[in-house]
């Protein structure tokens, strides 16, 4: 079962070619000077602890697998008819190096999970994948029933803090303005919005 | 006139794929220290609640890319407010970092908009006859050690079709004429997670 889990479909197509990438902060910004760029926003994520020679910037890993959004269920009364999503870090069912979590986002619901600082292994183990479907399992997939259909292994930007500031130094030497807006962690989806809305206030845009 | 240019996941050696697109794409601040995140957060709350009310007036059929969805948080111990604490909620400071003792929840749970709730395990059970969330039975939270819960409606990022939706938006200024420049900068920094190869604002200056 676990041998047919395939990548998300969407993967190929969001996923983008990485040939094109820079080596360093100052292939970038020599780029963007070259291009008549006045601003520069890094935004790199995990890449920036090469880019910016930043230590602090480590992985914290974190593995998912995805079952259909309507997959069976046990544990469920008939008349529970809404998702929830359900999460803890709590013993017996989690830890916080192995949170529990379901999440149902779009045709999927979304079992997890990792955070381990550090790890950079790009695929999930057998014993990895075997936590998760007990992790479904408890969260009241019945995976005896339902496969999983994808699976994921990501690299959250973890810093002790948030890296949100204009690069002075650079700035200064290289006339682009640039921004480094990383180390947001786990909450991409969670501050979006709000770290764009704060790199045009720190490049005076508003 | 402004030129602007945006690097993201392009570091040349970075093999591993973004975390933004199999992420849950739960709204809710994790494992955040830095208190800026708060303000960044009820920004994209603010957004994702808009994108929501969106998508509720589409007449298409196709799943939403933010949907409200109950959450719940299980909990061993109380770890909450307690009685002596309602006296302070009214003060501006009731939900201070981890050093104020007035209240242990973070700041993100005051947010109205989210209905949160910290709850016993005996009441979220009593809701559920309500709510009819297709959560473990009771007895198996229970049983397990799960006293308390913290149940709240947050906004859901449906991740991979955000992301698709967000490089269409890409693709789409980088065709367009440079009337769009006005409200573009907004456009390309929200999209903050987004990898993208630097050939896309190349194409993008040539608009110009």
């Amino acid at each position: 079962m676990l041998e047919e889990i395939q990548a998300h479909p969407l993967t190929a197509d969001i996923n983008v070619d990485m040939e094109e990438g820079y080596e360093s902060m100052e292939e970038m910004v020599s780029d963007a000077k070259e291009n008549g760029c006045d601003a520069l926003v890094n935004c790199t994520g995990l890449g920036s602890s090469k880019l910016c020679s930043d230590e602090t910037l480590i992985s914290g890993r974190g593995i998912l697998l995805h079952y259909e959004r309507d997959c069976p269920r046990t544990m469920i009364d008939d008349n529970m008819k809404h998702d929830a999503a359900i999460l803890t870090e709590d013993g017996p069912w989690g830890t916080s190096t192995n949170p529990v979590y379901i999440i149902p986002r779009g045709g999927v619901v979304v079992v997890g999970g990792t955070y381990y600082e550090g790890k950079t292994e790009a695929n999930l183990t057998d014993d990895e994948r075997k936590r998760l479907v007990e992790n479904a399992s408890i969260m009241g997939i019945d995976t005896t029933a339902a496969s999983p259909v994808a699976e994921w292994a990501g690299f959250r930007p973890v810093r002790k803090s948030v890296r949100m500031e204009i690069d002075e130094e650079v700035s200064a030497k290289s006339g682009v303005k640039v921004l480094n807006s990383y180390g947001h962690g786990g909450s991409g989806w969670t501050v979006y919005t709000g770290v764009a809305k704060e790199s045009v206030k720190m490049l005076g845009l508003d | 006139m402004f030129y602007f240019m945006l690097i993201f996941s392009t570091y040349k050696y970075f093999i591993f794929r973004t975390c933004s697109m199999g992420a849950g794409g739960l709204w809710m601040p994790y494992k955040c220290e830095d208190k800026r995140v708060d303000k960044w957060a009820k920004d994209t709350l603010d957004e994702l609640l808009h994108l929501c009310t969106l998508e509720k007036e589409k007449s298409d059929s196709n799943r939403p890319l933010v949907e409200i969805v109950p959450a719940l948080y299980l909990k061993n111990t109380h770890q909450g407010t307690v009685v002596d604490d309602i006296k302070n909620f009214g003060a501006k400071d009731y939900c201070a970092d981890k050093g104020n003792k007035m209240s242990p929840l973070p700041e993100w749970t005051k947010d109205s908009r989210i209905a949160f709730q910290h709850l016993t395990i005996e009441m979220l059970e009593w809701q559920n006859h309500v709510l009819k969330l297709k959560i473990p039975s009771i007895d198996v939270m229970r049983n397990a050690g799960y006293n308390y819960g913290w149940l709240f409606k947050p906004p859901i990022v449906d991740a991979p079709n955000m992301l698709m939706v967000s490089k269409g938006v890409v693709s789409l200024c980088t065709n367009t004429r440079p009337t769009w420049m006005e409200g573009m900068f907004n456009v390309f920094l929200q999209l903050t997670f987004f990898p993208t190869r630097r050939t896309c604002w190349k194409k993008f200056r040539h608009t110009l």
